[in-house]
């Protein structure tokens, strides 16, 4: 299995209005991991995901590499090509975001099988058996406006891990849900991801779910620079 | 390859998203193309037969004055003379034709004619024993080509007949010249006006007053312009040299203008409807895919590429342009029978232009697909992840 490893790195967004830095001294991402990132609005926790989902690089690292399944190792700092960051994301990793967006003229069974398609992995059966564990199996058919918030997140959890991904990144994902429905779907993605051996990286607000569904947590620390930051550091605290 | 799959589903599984813009292209083809028809099926024939039809570039001066040779060489030096014959006096040139041996005749007009008549066209110019007809002489005397005719002069204090046998070389069309009229070598003319004036006429034996006597002018002259445009600056010119020139200038100035009318009408209406049926695709592109904006997005997280987005967007474009292609030709269709059988009016699209259109459609096409594709290729995929830093 892959393996993400990040050490000493800085990402500075110098945009007109909007300076910002963000440090992660250490972070690695092995298989079966789960790591949660907690910290306040604007704190850059976001950042940290597009660093983490290859959407954007460094400003500078000392280390930010892949370890693929055979022991390869892949400098990740020095890919400037959008097509060789774009093969990595769509091999390694999968997205579940705050607000799912979904194909809406494509069926259930389509949008949970969009990520096979891009990835050139596809495997139906195992669409399917996600669906089936998604509860979802019945409207494998139908198109999506017919789903509700909580059903959406589930097909969104579903199109995260149906090309198995090593990493299975998670924006905020039960922001829009309530408590109950928010511990079922993430009991749901740990469990599934669990099964597949990746690694599951959720970022939220929310302290308790993490715990409970036994996350390492890391924490946004505010620095003192010319510019707004924060410094990406574990709690080193293992929750039970 | 992605990209084109995606859009396949798309066209297949919002056929309402294609057919409603595709309908609205359609709406602003349609015009385009009847008016285009009308002006190459209707106005431009009008045109073509104005312009080939050698009779529009005549030039008449109404009534006989005396015409001496320094008349008609000044009549000749002017520009946008195409062809000139002098002609005697009207009444040396009313005749009666009839076959040779028989009694039946009808009455004739002559027409001096020459090499460079534009009456001619295609025809040889007439000999001192040839003949040119029109339809209606040919009509009445029965004849055909090689046959014989006789033109037929009276001397009316005398009571002489001069009988001149002509062999009939060609007809002329009634669209090119109508009535009775034949066309002669001028020395024929001239040898029958000779003859009913009392002259004698060495050439067909015929006796009389010497014609050294007579002072050789013109009554009248055959004038053509070398061109349509020509018409009005060589009338204006006649009457410079104190003729009273006639012409069809009027039919021809309003044949003109709406040549010019039509080819005006049809490029604004080409042009508004063009950027119509441009806004029209642009915006429903944008209504059935700005919604796809935020999971294109997604879709580049996942690794789709910008390649995959452009096809995306480029072929649900094309289907749109190529469906409203198809209804704009089933609407045209329907359209063209209607004025065809409503108005008698033939409205034609010809194959060069009707490719033309569809060219420039499938090119407008792919221009816009283009210009939204790039804007949907530049859309950043943190755009699925949450706004804050």
């Amino acid at each position: 299995m892959a393996e993400l490893r990040i050490q000493n790195a800085v990402k500075v967004l110098m945009e007109p209005h909007r300076q910002f830095r963000l440090e992660i001294r250490e972070l690695k991402l092995s298989p079966g991991d789960r790591i949660a990132i907690l910290g306040p609005t604007g704190s850059g926790k976001t950042t940290a995901m597009d660093l983490l989902a290859l959407a954007g690089l460094p400003t500078s690292a000392d280390l930010f590499e892949l370890r693929d399944e055979r022991g390869g190792v892949l400098d990740l700092r020095n890919i400037r090509s959008d097509s060789a960051l774009a093969k990595l994301r769509a091999r390694h990793f999968g997205y579940v975001l705050q607000s799912n967006p979904l194909f809406s003229f494509m069926t259930i069974r389509e949008n949970c099988g969009l990520s096979q398609m891009v990835s050139g992995r596809v495997d139906r059966p195992f669409v399917d058996q996600l669906l089936g564990a998604l509860d979802l199996a019945d409207a494998s058919e139908s198109r999506v406006s017919t789903l509700s918030v909580g059903q959406r997140q589930k097909l969104a959890v579903g199109r995260a891990l149906a090309h198995r991904p090593q990493f299975v990144l998670c924006d905020e994902p039960t922001a829009a849900l309530d408590s109950g429905s928010a511990d079922a779907l993430i009991a749901m993605l740990v469990r599934l991801a669990g099964a597949a051996g990746s690694c599951v990286v959720i970022i939220t607000h929310d302290q308790a779910l993490p715990r409970k569904h036994g996350f390492d947590i890391y924490r946004m620390h505010p620095i003192t620079t010319t510019m707004r930051g924060s410094r990406l550091l574990p709690e080193k605290m293992r929750s039970s | 390859m992605i990209g084109l799959r995606l859009s396949l589903q798309f066209v297949r599984r919002r056929p309402l998203a294609l057919i409603v813009p595709a309908v609205a292209v359609a709406g602003c083809l349609i015009p385009i193309m009847i008016i285009w028809s009308l002006k190459a099926g209707y106005v431009e024939p009008l045109i073509t037969e104005l312009q080939s039809n050698p009779r529009n570039l005549e030039v008449r001066l109404r009534g006989d004055r005396t015409l001496t040779a320094a008349d008609i060489a000044a009549m000749i030096s002017l520009p946008g003379i195409g062809y000139i014959a002098p002609t005697t006096r009207g009444l040396a040139l009313r005749v009666f034709v009839g076959r040779p041996g028989e009694l039946s005749q009808s009455d004739a007009s002559l027409l001096p004619s020459s090499a460079g008549d534009p009456l001619l066209q295609a025809l040889e110019p007439p000999a001192g024993d040839t003949v040119i007809v029109t339809r209606d002489v040919v009509r009445d005397l029965g004849l055909k080509i090689g046959d014989m005719l006789e033109v037929r002069a009276i001397r009316y204090d005398a009571g002489d007949i001069l009988r001149i046998p002509l062999r009939v070389t060609g007809e002329l069309a009634p669209a090119t010249l109508a009535g009775r009229r034949l066309l002669v070598q001028q020395s024929i003319i001239l040898d029958i006006e000779d003859f009913v004036d009392g002259y004698a006429v060495p050439a067909h034996n015929v006796g009389g007053r010497p014609p050294s006597e007579r002072p050789r002018t013109f009554a009248n002259a055959r004038i053509y312009a070398d061109k349509l445009e020509s018409v009005t600056p060589l009338v204006r010119a006649l009457e410079d040299l104190g003729n009273v020139p006639e012409s069809d200038e009027a039919a021809i100035a309003s044949a003109l203008a709406l040549q010019s009318g039509t080819a005006m009408l049809a490029l604004i209406f080409a042009l508004t409807l063009s950027i119509g049926a441009a806004i029209s695709v642009w915006s429903a592109l944008g209504q059935a895919l700005i919604p796809q904006k935020r999971v294109v997005a997604l879709f580049r997280l996942m690794g789709g590429t910008r390649f995959d987005v452009v096809a995306f967007v480029a072929l649900i474009d094309l289907c749109i342009m190529l469906s409203a292609l198809l209804i704009a030709s089933a609407g045209y269709t329907v359209a063209r029978l209607l004025i065809e059988s409503r108005f008698h009016i033939e409205v034609h699209l010809p194959l060069q232009q009707a490719i033309a259109t569809a060219v420039a459609v499938v090119a407008a096409a792919l221009i816009i697909g283009m210009a939204f594709a790039y804007s949907f290729m530049a859309i950043d995929m943190k755009e699925a992840l949450s706004n804050e830093t």
